[in-house]
């Protein structure tokens, strides 16, 4: 392997030589062995997280065109315990049924869902140990502290860029904490309770889920974004972010999280401006309809300055993140305390956080009608525009199907057959009761309540 | 005017029939309207000319085609009309009538002598004068035809078949052999019975619109100027599906009412939701098909405002055991005149800016999800690199506040800005919403 650098090699003393013996010497010449502490560090970081690495193949379920379809995806991933655990990204496998990981043994294994936080784009898979770790030895990776990184540190990306399992690729951090606006996954919110480490070690289209690793062996971030038609331009989650996540999926299957209903500004844009009546806080941008802080009186251009009594400031973007991750970690149903200052005014507002719930509803098909809907969540209906969270939203007609041509994507089903729709489960049971030559479906486009009969091409 | 042509009557006409028709000639005028708009970098013309006839309110009458003023920021529009004369006058399209396929123009600060819009008494055989444009001319230039009613399948509204080739008589004054006006040559493929025209003779066949039948036009075609009537409702074709929901069996008139508005007139006069409106007034509503959804809509807005109507339903009500149980209901029905839609709102240029904003009308809103007590403004344009743009402002925000103060309408939004220039702040926060949420935007003035 050509290992060292150009500007190590050794050149020969002995007297003088032509152009034409010097190009025959460099190109013959032996290679030196490993001697640069760097490239010391990096193969053994390398050596101490590779055996842990995996590649991914998901099979998942997903909706498209009005009918359900299957779909593989490949990912990247990593253990992080004796008992085959596996992290990767939730856009890899959060939603997976049928799941093959690749060990770096290069055996093929299966391995299952133990649950996954689209917030966090986080997913942990099992492998059974005994397959995990055929010699009984087990190899796992271990968490490194992401809040001691610093830009300019070397960072490797491990994963299977385009497929090309087992590659690493070797960068430096080029900035710790970076905000990206509106992120979905697979139709999920993202990005809302973390910052993201950017790195120029090479991240493609299959490293997601992968583990980016200092020079130390110990995963600083589970890769996850790339800028497109960038050179370079990674993101990775912060690994004390991924830790935190883990520990919930593991210990309770899902990342505990409260709401209470508020968007977020910082105040550094404002300052000499009229809005800017306090020092440092965070700028009230927007209060959802109905939400806690909505009940509680929160408008729209108020400063919080404490939460429970602890300053609560943002004069950065980057410093979002962290206080939307104090809003989610208050206990909910427990009344919290927003200081708030208003113009000159000074308040005390109780407030009882909620908990937060899916931002995506599930969603399921209807194959004899020819739709796909899904189950609306509060969060849909706030960013809908929706007056309530009855009936089911249609995701999806197929082409020649009994709906085609009638209902349309975004309608909102609200009755069939004279029956109320309150959510998914009724809508799939009413399904199943229609009788008689048509269904008869009561819906809402936009502004308009329509109403429309949905006649199975198969009679029943 | 009648020495105008005389030299190309003689050309045209058989000599018997030249010296009846110079005998007392109608004032026909010629438009023009010439559009110009930029493609792949080079600016592609187009011209229109046609006959106009100066009809009652001031206005220019022109068969053929029909025309809206144009929204389009990128389409430079000029329209002129010639008088017998010759003498061309700045012209402005004020609307047109699909259905009836004709445009009406107006001539700022003219007023014309008007031509009633009536038909002559005329048969088949009759002998009649056609007088249209005459190639791309540069002044008033028409020229005449002669030709021989046809047919008549049912008068008294005769059809006309031409010797001459169909297209180059389209928009054509028809007059008798005396000059009297009978109408106009439309050669529309389609020719529908109940719009002033009975059936036609196919594709590219003339055929003789008596005048009458645009009579109402002047004072009923929507116009900018003038309300249009509104009910306040969404309406759907009643058709076969919506019918067999409310299980109505045999077919029957009437469009469903989707939607009310608050405090419309429908909701005033106690329509409902999932009514179905089947007549008001006179106007029997037919809509089972999408097409006939403009038609009606037109029909809608020509009925009288601030007038009582009695207004026929279908309502139906809900049984215990599932199904419907259908009433017929009558309400009265007063239309008013339709509110400001959002595409026919001013714009408004706030230069030092860069920002154009309209009022934040009802049909936007709506459109929008955005409650109806939610007043702003609405951005419709940011210049590139302007200081609304590089301060984040986008189109289709709704500006609520400038500075904390709310801006309802476009003179507070900008007095809101003024007030912040007086008082040199370097930074103007808007306080906009955009899509379901709201946020606070800084916006350096140059």
């Amino acid at each position: 392997m050509t290992r060292a650098r150009a500007s190590d090699r050794s050149r020969p003393r002995a007297g003088p030589i032509t152009g034409v013996s010097l190009l025959l010497a460099l190109l013959l010449l032996p290679v030196a062995a490993a001697e640069d502490p760097l490239e010391a560090r990096v193969l053994a970081a390398k050596s101490k997280v590779f055996p842990a690495l995996v590649h991914i193949v998901n099979v998942e379920e997903g909706f498209m065109l009005g009918r359900r379809q299957k779909s593989v995806s490949t990912g990247s991933g990593f253990f992080i315990d004796a008992k085959g655990h596996v992290v990767t990204n939730y856009h890899v496998a959060g939603e997976g049924k049928m799941l093959v990981v690749t060990l770096a043994s290069k055996r093929e294994v299966e391995a299952k869902l133990v649950a996954g936080d689209p917030y966090t784009d986080l997913a942990v898979l099992q492998v059974d140990p005994a397959d995990a770790f055929p010699d009984g030895t087990p190899v796992f990776a271990t968490f490194g502290d992401s809040s001691r990184l610093e830009e300019g540190d070397f960072v490797m990306a491990m994963g299977s860029p385009l497929s090309l399992a087992r590659s690493v690729s070797l960068g430096i951090i080029s900035c710790r904490e970076r905000t990206l606006d509106q992120l979905e996954v697979a139709g999920h919110e993202t990005g809302r309770f973390n910052t993201w480490l950017q790195t120029d070690a090479a991240i493609n289209p299959g490293n997601s889920g992968g583990p980016l690793v200092n020079l130390d062996g110990d995963v600083v971030g589970v890769n996850t974004r790339a800028a497109l038609l960038a050179n370079n331009i990674g993101f990775a989650i912060p690994s004390n972010v991924v830790r935190d996540v883990v520990e919930a999926l593991l210990r309770e299957g899902r990342v505990p999280r409260s709401d209470i209903g508020v968007k977020l500004q910082p105040l550094g844009a404002l300052e000499h401006t009229l809005l800017a009546s306090a020092e440092a806080g965070a700028l009230v941008a927007a209060v959802d309809f109905g939400s806690p802080a909505a009940r509680a009186g929160v408008r729209p251009g108020d400063v919080i300055i404490a939460l429970d009594g602890e300053p609560f400031a943002a004069r950065f973007e980057e410093q979002l993140p962290g206080l939307y991750a104090r809003i989610a970690r208050l206990e909910a149903g427990k009344e919290a305390r927003l200081a708030v200052r208003r113009g000159a005014e000074a308040l005390e507002v109780p407030v009882t956080p909620e908990p937060l719930g899916r931002g995506l509803g599930l969603e399921s098909e209807a194959a004899a009608w020819g739709l796909t809907v899904r189950a609306i969540t509060p969060r849909m209906r706030i960013e809908m525009g929706l007056p309530d969270d009855r009936g089911v939203l249609v995701t999806g007609v197929r082409v020649g199907s009994p709906a085609a041509d009638k209902l349309e994507q975004g309608d909102v089903i609200r009755e069939v057959d004279g029956a109320e729709v309150k959510g998914l489960t009724e809508f799939l049971e009413a399904m199943g009761k229609a009788k008689g030559p048509f269904a008869r479906i009561a819906f809402r486009r936009g502004q308009v309540a329509d109403v429309t009969v949905l006649r199975p091409l198969v009679p029943r | 005017m009648r020495g105008g042509f005389g030299g190309m009557r003689a050309f045209l006409l058989p000599l018997a029939f030249a010296a009846v028709v110079s005998a007392d000639d109608l004032p026909v005028w010629l438009v023009r309207v010439t559009t110009e708009r930029a493609s792949f970098g080079s600016p592609s013309r187009q011209t229109l000319l046609a006959p106009a006839l100066p009809v009652e309110e001031g206005l220019l009458l022109v068969v053929g085609f029909a025309l809206e003023p144009s929204d389009d920021k990128d389409e430079a529009l000029k329209v002129t009309a010639l008088d017998p004369k010759g003498a061309v006058f700045p012209a402005e399209i004020v609307g047109g009538d699909e259905e009836l396929h004709c445009t009406l123009f107006r001539l700022p600060g003219n007023k014309l002598d008007a031509v009633a819009l009536e038909a002559a008494a005329c048969a088949v055989g009759d002998e009649v004068v056609l007088l249209s444009r005459h190639g791309e001319v540069m002044r008033y230039a028409p020229r005449r035809g002669a030709s021989r009613i046809d047919a008549s399948v049912a008068s008294p509204r005769p059809l006309l078949a031409l010797e001459a080739e169909a297209l180059a008589w389209q928009g054509a004054v028809v007059m008798t052999r005396e000059g009297k006006l009978l109408g106009f040559v439309d050669n529309r493929p389609t020719v529908t019975e109940g719009t002033g025209i009975v059936l036609g003779l196919g594709a590219q066949t003339p055929v003789l619109v008596p005048a009458s039948a645009f009579a109402d036009v002047p004072r009923n075609l929507p116009r900018k100027d003038r309300p249009r009537g509104w009910l306040g409702v969404n309406l759907a074709p009643f058709d076969e599906d919506r019918e067999a929901y409310f299980g109505v069996e045999t077919p029957q008139d009437g469009a469903l009412v989707t939607g009310v508005s608050e405090g419309s007139p429908a909701d005033l006069a106690g329509v409902r939701l999932h009514d179905v409106i089947q007549s008001i007034g006179d106007l029997t509503l037919r809509f089972e098909k999408m097409e006939e959804w403009g038609p009606m809509l037109r029909a809608v807005q020509r009925l009288p405002l601030g007038k009582p109507l009695a207004c026929r339903l279908l309502r139906f009500r809900q049984l215990p055991e599932g199904g419907y149980e259908t009433a017929p209901v009558e309400v009265e029905l007063t239309l008013e005149a339709r509110p400001l839609d959002f595409a026919d709102a001013p714009e408004t240029e706030l230069e030092d800016l860069g920002l154009k904003v309209k009022p934040a009308t009802q049909d936007w809103r709506r459109s929008g999800r955005v409650p109806l007590d939610l007043e702003g403004v609405v951005v419709t344009r940011t210049e590139h690199a302007s200081a609304a743009q590089i301060g984040g402002l986008a189109v289709n925000d709704l500006i609520l506040k400038v500075d904390d103060k709310p801006v309802p309408d476009v003179d507070a939004l900008r007095k809101a800005i003024t007030d912040a220039r007086a008082a040199k702040r370097t930074k103007i926060v808007f306080f906009v919403r955009r899509g379901q949420a709201t946020l606070f935007l800084t916006v350096q003035p140059g």
